[in-house]
């Protein structure tokens, strides 16, 4: 089985969960929700932030028509649009017409200064994808679910991320040694680094070993309250972190 | 069964078979002979999607096959091993809406094997529509001719009343296996368990007439299915088409219209995002085309090849 493509699922089975099959759409609905989900609402403990210094203050001047240009540039045309059926394509077609752009910045710069994310950007629909070359599907770990949002919103979401990253980065918030999702820092970054500190062992006549680890569910896990929290220590205003608090609220989506 | 499949993918919808014949299915290279060596199964049809139970010891050959017309695919129809593995029964699942349901196809021998494995085997489907099958069982509550009653009968009945099942007659009585030999009667030992809360499953009849080359008489039941249900098509906007020249246009002229400029408050900004979700809409559904992928559409098929196809039809032109 292809990521891409057409698939057809084996028709012998159904989805076990907790060693149960789901045979109803509820049960269906609750296994796919909990292993998704499975980090959702966990206590944790904000106390190691304190030893986190406070960073500068970072001011957040209006959007540019510029700042959507650039993170459109990068999106890819064939992707599948969300509930609102506005591929990236046709976004592209739209900004060209620089009133409608100006429009979309307006109601950009609206968001931050009003605190809030309207609900029509927080709909989106969840698809559930076989992840290839597993041998059966009966487990909702062999899945892997995409959530397809409404593109304006992605568009806005964008231009504050990268907004936000190069703002951090500018200060110094952001660690040294954070290398996933962060601009100009590769996989091969990485790799370089990890190297370097081997070798550098090596010619301290020293025996080295490598722990190698992975996070599940790292994403679900995000805990907001604690976001709200790095946000402030980041040097954000409480414009912005009152307006990433409507952003994480009452979010809904549909599987199909 | 070939036969029947070709013929009968207009008109019928799931086709419940049991003890499925086996027919030439292709002849495979061979070290010893010319021809090939043969390959023996259930035979198929494009049409239609073949359930049935494979195991690769002969004794254990499934005796009950289900064929689901292609045009159901959306339906999601799967048969459900992990609830009943056993070469005389096939549960099938589908979904309708919101509701999933089950059909049980069964062939219960003269030993009954199937009704003894199911009757030990407790198993909850609450949803279950319709049992039908070859149940091997002769009694006076369902055939008149037969004075007798028969010792599985009670089994049978407490399985279909544990499935939350009634055992209908159908609308024209009659025997459902012929007699091949003078000294038996034709009998009637092929049953429907109808769910009574479903109102999609109705009545049954018996067609005597189709029965050839087989000595059962088919039944077929009416099912009526909601077109939604069973509804492929989707709605796309084709790349660089007129359409979607439409539909950027539509969306630029309407979202020019709304004040952006004067957002105050939450609400306002809420309203705003949400008169530009509707011009959205309305723009894809005034464009937007229904669609229907068959396995006859073609990945590379794009509108420059309508046009040439549409040129070509009306001139006759191959070179233009």
């Amino acid at each position: 089985m292809n990521w891409v493509k057409k698939k057809n699922l084996l028709t012998i089975e159904s989805i076990l969960y907790e060693g149960q099959s789901c045979n109803t759409l509820p049960d269906l609905w609750h296994a796919l929700h909990s292993s998704y989900n499975s980090a959702k609402n966990r206590p944790i403990n904000t106390s190691f932030l304190n030893e986190t210094p406070q960073a500068d203050q970072i001011l957040w001047p209006l959007f540019s028509k510029q700042e959507f240009k650039d993170a459109i540039a990068k999106c890819s045309s064939s992707s599948t649009p969300g509930l609102d059926h506005i591929s990236w394509r046709h976004l592209k077609s739209l900004i060209t017409n620089d009133r409608y752009l100006q429009k979309i910045v307006q109601i950009a710069n609206v968001c931050i200064d009003l605190e809030f994310w309207p609900s029509h950007f927080k709909l989106s629909n969840t698809v559930v994808i076989p992840k290839p070359n597993k041998n059966n599907y009966n487990s909702p770990k062999l899945f892997q679910p995409i959530v397809l949002l409404n593109t304006t919103g992605k568009l806005i979401e964008k231009a504050i991320s990268n907004r936000l990253q190069f703002q951090l980065s500018a200060n110094g918030f952001i660690d040294s040694h954070q290398f996933g999702g962060i601009q100009q820092r590769s996989t091969t970054d990485a790799g370089i680094y990890l190297t370097c500190l081997i070798r550098a062992g090596w010619l301290r006549q020293c025996h080295m070993s490598v722990l190698a680890f992975d996070i599940a569910q790292f994403f679900p896990s995000l805990n907001y309250q604690f976001l709200s929290l790095c946000l402030k220590k980041a040097g954000l205003n409480t414009n912005i972190v009152w307006f990433f608090n409507s952003y994480h609220s009452n979010r809904s989506t549909s599987y199909s | 069964m070939n036969t029947i499949l070709k013929n009968s993918k207009n008109n019928m919808d799931i086709i419940l078979v049991q003890e499925p014949p086996k027919s030439l299915i292709l002849c495979v290279p061979s070290y010893t002979d010319l021809t090939g060596d043969p390959i023996y199964s259930t035979p198929n049809h494009p049409d239609w999607t073949l359930f049935i139970r494979q195991d690769p010891a002969q004794e254990n050959y499934a005796q009950v096959a289900t064929y689901v017309n292609k045009k159901l695919q959306k339906m999601r129809f799967t048969l459900r091993l992990d609830i009943i593995n056993h070469r005389d029964v096939n549960v099938l699942v589908f979904h309708s809406g919101q509701h999933i349901n089950y059909i049980i196809n069964i062939y219960s021998n003269d030993n009954q094997s199937a009704l003894h494995f199911l009757n030990r085997n407790i198993i909850d489907l609450n949803n279950t529509v319709v049992m039908t099958g070859n149940f091997n069982i002769r009694d006076n509550d369902w055939d008149p001719n037969y004075p007798h009653h028969s010792v599985h009968t009670e089994d049978l009945l407490t399985l279909a009343e544990s499935l939350g099942l009634d055992l209908l007659p159908p609308i024209n009585p009659g025997p459902t296996r012929f007699a091949d030999n003078l000294r038996d009667t034709n009998s009637v030992i092929d049953l429907a368990f109808i769910n009574p809360n479903n109102s999609g499953f109705g009545q049954y009849s018996l067609y005597p007439e189709l029965h050839r080359p087989s000595d059962h008489v088919p039944l077929i039941i009416e099912v009526s299915i909601n077109e939604t249900n069973i509804d492929n098509s989707f709605w796309s906007i084709s790349k660089n088409s007129k359409e979607e020249k439409n539909f950027i246009k539509a969306i630029t002229d309407n979202i020019l219209t709304l004040d952006t400029l004067n957002i105050m408050s939450k609400e306002n900004l809420e309203a705003i995002v949400q008169q530009l979700a509707s011009i959205f809409n309305e723009a894809w559904y005034s464009q937007a085309k229904k669609k229907c992928i068959t396995k006859h559409s073609k990945e590379w098929w794009n509108h420059a090849c309508t046009e040439s196809l549409n040129r070509y039809r009306n001139t006759g032109d191959i070179e233009h």
